[in-house]
């Protein structure tokens, strides 16, 4: 077989030029300042306990904002059943946990195991078929693991729950929101070493064109199984941490909102910035606390409650159908950054970041290479 | 006494009863759910064909339909109800779902037209969330559409009465049950008819085999898309219709919810580019799920299980599906 | 007035330019070449014209009338037929369907005509006659191309280009295809060949060389074939191949 002409897929991945750039002693105060600002920002939650829990589901969600990332960002496939890798990690740490009386870590771990197996074993089938059937494998995957493990009453206590404590170091709902913090910064900066590793650099020339960097002998199928064998551990991960943050495991938080869910991680890697980690991570927090905003927009700003009130369409979203508002914005952004707005949120705060970076403020990026995601609005079709 | 004689009664034909029920009612039962998931991976392959997409909303067009068709019956012009015939509202339900397909084609599937594949995708994801929610806006709690043969409002009042079963042995059967199954075959069987013999139905195959070819011949490829667009929309309503009728309750994403799934391993069944394996797929999902839900009543969400299992198996021994073949 | 004018044509792929503004024109009744080496542009001019590429700027006129801003169906009723690169035959459709969907701008004209067509394109190619109900993926590279020039002759176009018309064939098929272009070209047809076989010269009423987006020569057949030079020069390693 002859190798044919890589036409248009040049596969380079520019250094940062050497910039000449270093801010003033104003700008270093200044950037100093925003740094210190953004990390009190971060721990203010810790202040009181409803906000910290609801930060902790934010973190969770960042994290698995991350993990669906990798799949879809960096590879181009779609995972429509994260939300099972979650409950799959939740059960299994919290049936570990409370059965065998293990540690706390050791259940985290044990859900990573699980949902490391579940991601491998779907990817084997799905990813040796090209196009885009892991989409549909894992929708399949999330409902059928939905109304049959997350549901078995000896996994379930019966479908009462099974407690998951926390250990005392993180019992209360501030410290477990540090950890879960701290958790997902971990991840974060591993997403970054991935990034930048051979395998990175892999993913996004099979991302750019699988022919083409086949054709340079990169294995296709089999990097496409690690990253997705990785989501799924990261995603199993944010089980575990999801069921010892609501300190027990529900099976009606998977079932119930299954495929919702499922959903939702698309909208929030998309609405993010498809391949762009800190937009991946503002967005997860805004949905995550979408709800718990909306909540408070309702129940405590009068003058909301009575525009409502008044105003027939909004009416119809009033009490019981918050729900339905929160998918109602979830659906706008998705559609918004799809057809308007490809870089997502990613793109919008890219120039904040370079400034944080210490580079000069300017809205178009200097340095070319922003990652893999950065490919996404080429012209190259699956 | 009395249970003696049953017993006695029943001892007649104890093994033809067992097999009537075992065997007999969840064929019936399965071969029903089956066609309309058939109808569901019909629609599925057509846009696969032409677009090479999955379109995750394919089933949320039904519960447009649904909910349009049961705004159409109950709903009032100045809080007087207009008293719209069950049939017309049937036939506008269809309408508004085909609608929102054509929609959907126009401001969703058009601007992402020569993006990569995975992003038109999510943009079908994201008309399924926006369905579901404006649903919810217009229709607020779960109601329930009328069966065909309802006595109120029902298009075949007149033939039978609800409760009146079709007297095949001991299979609970009811008219609008052979109903729904004709409408499907029927359906099905045309849309088979309009790829083999249409004009149209010939330019979407060429286009789906090779684009640039049906453009140098003068298709107009956006054109074609727009065409299979209206006729899946056309398929999922019907589809939700006959789903919602009677049977299920009307609420945001319910058929999404009911069939999504069971239409998705329909057409991967069949090859996802075959339309005669789209329907054969689906009426092997259907009875699949009502055999499992028969024999496995032990384990918790085995109609799901095993229809996962079956597909992960399919894949695995014959990736191209079971009639994987380009028709 | 020539039949296809081309005039400070500019078009790309993307953003990505790749015809610098380019002008030649066909005159009505002649068998054009165009030669050149792989990425010279070739294949960029012909789907131009055919509108599967936007023209940037200048214009194409077909008999005077432009045809700037027209999609590929509205230039197909307008009189361009294209057979594409790489024998772009519909696989999973039968020889008989592959040539009716060539007449699917001639709806109107009624089915009578489409036969009639059909009948010719059998007459130029006798072996589509024979294999009219084969899948039109199953057939040899040759007959692929053969239908893949008899599609285009189905919308009756007063140009009918080919892009590459004898890649990948024999030396003596390749010879054949000529000949039966050459026989449509008696019949009336305009034809503009892309091409990288000398062996087609000889039909060539006029030559055109491309060159990195634009056109180093342009005059007739027999002078090209006439001056080793330029032979040697664009053709010489591009004729080893075949």
């Amino acid at each position: 077989m002859t190798m044919t002409t890589p036409e248009g897929a040049v596969l380079t991945v520019d250094e940062a030029p050497g910039e000449d750039f270093r801010p003033g002693s104003v700008g270093l105060v200044g950037r100093g300042f925003v740094w210190v600002g953004l990390g009190v920002a971060l721990l203010l939650p810790m202040l009181t306990v409803d906000f910290a829990q609801a930060c902790s589901l934010a973190a969770i969600y960042a994290i698995v904002g991350l993990s669906l990332n990798i799949v879809v960002g960096y590879t181009g496939q779609l995972s429509l059943g994260h939300q099972g890798f979650l409950g799959l990690g939740a059960l299994t740490a919290a049936n570990i946990v409370f059965k065998l009386k293990v540690p706390f870590y050791i259940g985290i771990v044990g859900g990573i195991a699980a949902a490391t197996v579940a991601a491998v074993v779907l990817g084997l089938v799905a990813l040796r078929i090209t196009g885009l059937y892991l989409s549909l494998i894992t929708l399949v995957f999330g409902t059928a693991i939905a109304s049959s493990l997350f549901s078995l009453g000896s996994l379930t206590r019966n479908g009462s729950g099974v407690p998951a404590n926390r250990p005392d170091a993180v019992s209360t709902n501030a410290r477990y929101y540090l950890l879960c913090l701290l958790v997902m910064l971990v991840i974060f900066y591993l997403d970054t070493r991935l990034t930048a590793s051979k395998t990175g650099r892999a993913l996004l020339a099979i991302k750019e064109n699988e022919r083409v960097a086949e054709a340079f002998g990169i294995g296709v199928t089999s990097y496409k199984l690690l990253a997705f064998g990785l989501s799924g551990a990261i995603a199993g991960l944010a089980g575990g941490l999801f069921a010892f943050r609501s300190q027990t495991y529900a099976a009606q938080d998977f079932t119930e909102t299954g495929l919702s869910l499922a959903l939702l991680f698309v909208v929030m890697v998309v609405v993010g910035g498809l391949g762009n980690r800190v937009g991946v991570v503002i967005a997860a927090a805004f949905f995550a606390l979408l709800n718990y905003l909306l909540d408070k927009l309702f129940i405590s700003w009068h003058a909301f409650r009575h525009l409502v009130e008044h105003v027939p369409v909004l009416n119809g979203y009033y009490g019981p159908n918050k729900g339905a508002l929160a998918g109602l914005i979830g659906a706008v952004l998705l559609l918004q950054t799809l057809i308007f707005n490809p870089g997502g949120i990613g793109e919008s705060v890219a120039p904040i970041q370079r400034w944080l970076k210490g580079k000069r403020f300017s809205l178009h990026d200097d340095s070319a290479s922003a990652g893999p995601g950065a490919v996404e609005g080429s012209s190259v079709r699956a | 006494m009395t249970l003696a004689a049953t017993t006695l009664a029943a001892g007649a034909a104890p093994l033809a009863l067992d097999v009537q029920l075992k065997i007999g009612q969840p064929f019936v039962v399965g071969l029903l759910q089956g066609s309309v998931y058939g109808l569901i991976g019909l629609g599925l392959v057509l846009l696969y064909k032409s677009n090479r997409i999955f379109n995750f909303a394919q089933a949320e067009f039904g519960t447009v339909a649904g909910i349009s068709a049961y705004l159409g019956l109950n709903g009032k012009l100045f809080h007087i109800p207009w008293h719209m015939p069950y049939a017309v509202a049937c036939i506008i339900g269809v309408a508004i779902g085909t609608l929102t397909a054509v929609l959907t084609e126009r401001l969703v599937v058009r601007p992402l037209f020569d993006r990569p594949k995975v992003i038109l995708v999510v943009g079908t994801v994201g008309v399924l969330l926006l369905l579901i929610a404006l649903e919810s806006l217009v229709f607020p709690e779960g109601k329930s559409l009328p069966a065909f043969n309802n006595p109120k409002q029902g298009v075949f009042r007149s033939l039978t009465d609800p409760a009146a079963r079709l007297g095949f042995a001991h299979y609970n059967l009811q008219w609008e049950q052979i109903l729904t199954l004709v409408t499907l075959v029927v359906l099905a069987l045309a849309t088979v008819a309009f790829f083999r013999y249409s004009r149209n139905g010939t330019a979407i195959l060429a286009v789906s085999q090779e684009p640039v070819a049906a453009q140098t011949v003068g298709i107009s490829v956006s054109r074609i898309s727009l065409i299979t667009w209206t006729l899946a929309g056309f398929l999922g309503s019907v589809a939700g219709i006959l789903v919602l009728a009677g049977s299920a309750v009307v609420s945001p994403g319910v058929v999404t919810g009911t069939t999504l799934v069971g239409g998705i391993t329909a057409a991967v069944l069949g090859g996802v580019t075959s339309l005669p394996g789209a329907f054969v797929g689906g009426l092997l999902v259907g009875l699949l799920q009502a055999y499992a839900g028969t024999f496995l009543t032990q384990f918790p969400g085995s109609e799901s299980v095993a229809v996962g299992v079956v597909l992960l198996l399919v894949l695995l021994v014959r990736p191209q599906g079971l009639l994987g073949r380009e028709a | 007035m020539s039949l296809l004018e081309v005039e400070e044509l500019r078009t790309g792929y993307g953003a990505l330019p790749v015809l610098q503004g380019i002008s030649f024109s066909v005159e009505e009744g002649q068998t054009a070449v165009m030669f050149g080496l792989n990425g010279a542009g070739k294949t960029t001019t012909v789907n131009a014209l055919a509108g599967l590429l936007p023209i940037w700027s200048g214009d194409v006129r077909l008999d005077g009338k432009s045809l700037k801003g027209l999609d590929a169906p509205k230039i197909v009723a307008a009189g361009i037929g294209l057979s594409p690169e790489g024998r772009r035959v519909f696989p999973a459709l039968s020889v008989l369907t592959n040539l009716r969907l060539g007449a699917w701008t001639r709806k109107s004209a009624g089915r009578k005509q489409a036969d009639d067509t059909i009948a010719r394109v059998f007459e130029y190619f006798p072996r589509l006659e024979e294999r009219k109900d084969q899948l039109a993926g199953t057939m040899s590279g040759g007959e692929q191309q053969m239908l893949a020039i008899g599609r285009a002759i189905m919308s009756r176009p007063r140009i009918l280009m080919i892009d590459e018309a004898s890649l990948g064939l024999s030396p003596k098929l390749a010879q054949t295809v000529f000949q039966v272009v050459s026989q449509i070209n008696d019949d009336g047809t305009t034809v503009v060949i892309v091409e990288q076989n000398v062996g087609v010269l000889p039909y060539a009423d006029q030559a055109l060389i491309m060159e990195k987006g634009t056109i180093t020569y342009d005059g007739s057949g027999a002078d090209l074939e006439k001056s080793g030079d330029l032979r040697k020069t664009y053709l010489g390693d591009a004729s080893d191949l075949h």
